[in-house]
């Protein structure tokens, strides 16, 4: 019997809260974080809303506590995410026991580089974006984890919109393999005007507040944030005596394999993602209890996703929601953040609302949820589809 | 752990040179820059694949590194579910994200593309190689400071370990502002091709 | 006319790295998406990049798209349109 990893911590940041409570009322009381641009400086500022964190900078660097000059807010994000997550575990002292830090992100320290990039231009003086240590996917953790103070394992996963679901499943994996005893786990992304600028060329952006699976649907809303969960082995369980929160049951990878943005019409990637996954955990179509779907609010995606999810769970689709109308797509984070979702689903036996559905896709058995509802949740399942074909799927159990 | 994996085939691409299983099989030195040497390797493998024309260079270089080593396999033979991709690299996707950057800078030369934004991930080379050999396993794209092969194998290792995986395709693609640098190795499990063992020496081995 | 859409052709070769394709090999009228040439979605968007910078022409819904890329006589007859208007 293949030990079980346990979820005991978790802490996220974004649009829709500054920690795992604030988030929580807002998901209760179906309030979404999407509005108009308050910090992003873009050109776009009266075109496009988007579900922003709601400090500035500044802020947020007081509200960590940091001291140095320039930080990416992809790093003040994630590092208020993961404390908490840290915080709510219980630990303290990270050296205690192997513990890892393993974090997703697409964009990186972009953020600064898009502004000191800028300054430099103005100035008429032109330097490359790779002079910038901070600029590195890898650098953002780096930074994250000397925060933290994590030495022993640190890794960086780039696979865009699945990147923190699948930090979560290498987690899990070094745990079981005892390589790692502990690990926090999870992604972290900042809205710049470089995601916002790409995806508006891909002409995927909904001008108003997005509405996943609706048959109207127009595109999604970009957001930004920071999940993570701390994952501890079943022997570390049994010393510290600790109540764990759920369990990874089950998890999967797979890759599409149609083309580099678009899913499948057929969701292939999709289905054996979510297949490999129940049979990992050992569940059957009936057990799952609620779906975090990706549902992006594309016309693609969630055509896309929703005939997987008809696919395997045919006329009885489980209870589902996009939480994006909330928080946007937060890209490298939203796996990390819909971890944390899916988990309070458990905890607190309740499913949220899948806002502003109105008209459900025809061509789909299924919609949606609209309203909160409390129910039994033993078993979620939370999937993320990203860019080059990625799919991934996570199952918490209680 | 131990998984009886190893090393069925590998592929170098550094300085103007193709090395396939540690023997050159391609000179491109001559090519002026990296677009003129992938193009020429492309040439050289015999291709005909229009999409590789509209790929970034990173993509590129991924891309004829896995045809070079499937070259000499029978690639309808895999088991296309259970073969996985794991990559790893330093710079992601700079290179192309500096090429994204430059269109959005200027306010009075504001177009940017679609078709270069598309490539600002580093999992989209992986994507590439899914998609011309139909590669439905798992994928991962890793970020370090340098090529260690102690830190590939071990997620490889995990892979077969824990899942279904009969085949890996894994290595190091690196490119930015033109330096470049390939190191792919294809990795089965039980297989009596080759016979060289998956681990540190023997990467370190063919990486040199 | 037909000066002007063999000119645009090769711009749209260079345009969407159709490296493989000679201008001869493509003809005006030949279907650019599904069996034709098998441009795909990303081509499409970077055709509406293509109109607004060379032409000055803004494609604002993708899905107009779909009458103007036809083949590239229905691209020129649609971009000299819209010049002279």
């Amino acid at each position: 019997m293949p030990q079980k990893v346990w979820v005991t911590g978790m802490g996220t940041v974004s649009s829709i809260g500054l920690n795992v409570e604030e988030s929580f009322r807002s998901l209760c009381e179906g309030k979404t974080g999407i509005g108009p641009i308050s910090y992003l400086d873009t050109r776009f500022k009266e075109e496009y809303p988007l579900g922003e964190v709601k400090l500035s900078n500044d802020e947020l660097k007081e509200r960590a506590k940091l001291s140095e000059p320039i930080v990416s807010r992809t790093v003040l994000l994630g590092t208020l995410a993961a404390r908490e997550a840290l915080s709510q575990a219980g630990i303290s002292d990270v050296q205690e026991y192997r513990t890892g830090f393993i974090s997703a992100t697409s964009v990186g320290g972009m953020d600064i580089s898009e502004k000191i990039y800028q300054g430099f231009l103005e100035q008429g003086k032109l330097e490359d974006l790779s002079l910038m240590g901070i600029h590195d996917c890898g650098s953002t953790t780096e930074m994250m984890a000397d925060l933290l103070g994590i030495r022993h394992f640190i890794s960086t996963i780039s696979t865009a919109c699945s990147s923190s679901a699948n930090s979560i499943m290498l987690g899990v994996r070094l745990i079981k393999q005892g390589i790692l005893e502990r690990v926090v786990v999870g992604g972290t992304d900042a809205l710049t005007r470089f995601t916002l600028n790409g995806f508006n060329s891909l002409k995927i952006v909904d001008k108003q507040q997005c509405q996943p699976f609706d048959a109207n649907r127009r595109g999604l809303n970009l957001g930004e944030g920071a999940g993570y969960i701390v994952l501890e082995s079943e022997a570390l369980m049994e010393k510290s005596g600790k109540k764990p929160f759920c369990y990874l049951s089950g998890y999967s990878n797979t890759n599409d394999a149609f083309h580099q943005t678009a899913s499948s019409p057929t969701g292939d990637g999709a289905t054996r993602a979510m297949e490999k996954a129940m049979a990992l955990a050992g569940l059957k179509a009936d057990d799952i209890d609620y779906i975090n779907v990706h549902g992006t609010g594309t016309a693609n995606n969630d055509m896309s996703e929703g005939n997987a999810l008809m696919r395997i769970f045919a006329e009885h689709v489980p209870t589902c929601s996009s939480t994006k109308a909330f928080t946007g797509h937060t890209l490298g984070a939203a796996g990390g953040i819909e971890a944390v979702f899916s988990i309070l689903a458990i905890q607190n036996q309740v499913v949220y609302p899948n806002l502003f559905l109105e008209t459900p896709i025809p061509e789909h058995n299924f919609s949606p949820i609209t309203k909160l509802k409390e129910q039994k949740v033993e078993h979620v399942l939370s999937n993320s589809l990203g860019f080059g074909g990625n799919c991934s799927t996570l199952i918490f159990s209680k | 752990m131990n998984h009886n994996l190893n090393i069925t085939a590998s592929c170098r691409i550094r300085d103007g040179k193709v090395y396939l299983n540690n023997k050159e099989v391609f000179n491109g030195e001559s090519s002026e820059d990296f677009p003129a040497f992938i193009k020429s390797a492309y040439q050289n493998l015999g291709l005909k694949y229009g999409k590789f024309h509209k790929m970034d260079s990173l993509s590129k270089l991924g891309f004829i590194a896995s045809e070079y080593i499937f070259s000499e396999m029978d690639v309808g033979s895999l088991d296309k579910e259970n073969t996985a991709i794991v990559l790893a690299n330093s710079s992601s996707s700079l290179d192309t994200d500096i090429r994204h950057h430059n269109s959005i800078k200027d306010a009075s030369n504001f177009y940017p593309s679609p078709a270069v934004f598309v490539y600002t991930l580093p999992n989209i080379v992986m994507g590439e190689i899914c998609i011309k050999n139909k590669i439905q396993g798992e994928n991962a794209f890793f970020i370090f400071d340098e090529f260690n092969a102690q830190t590939l194998i071990e997620p490889i290792e995990i892979l077969f370990e824990e899942t279904e995986t009969k085949a890996c395709l894994g290595g190091w693609v690196e490119f930015l502002e033109g330096k470049y640098e390939a190191f792919l190795f294809f990795i089965e499990k039980e297989s009596n091709k080759g016979k060289l063992a998956f681990n540190v020496p023997n990467m370190n081995q063919l990486y040199l | 006319m037909e000066a002007f859409a063999t000119k645009l052709k090769e711009q749209i070769i260079t345009h969407l790295n159709l490296e493989d394709l000679t201008p001869e090999e493509v003809g005006l009228d030949d279907p650019l998406f599904g069996e034709g040439l098998g441009l795909d979605s990303i081509d499409a968007l970077e055709l509406i990049v293509f109109l607004e910078k060379e032409y000055g022409i803004k494609i604002e819904n993708p899905e107009e798209g779909k009458q103007i890329f036809e083949s590239v006589n229905t691209i020129a007859k649609f971009i000299q349109k819209n010049k002279n208007t």
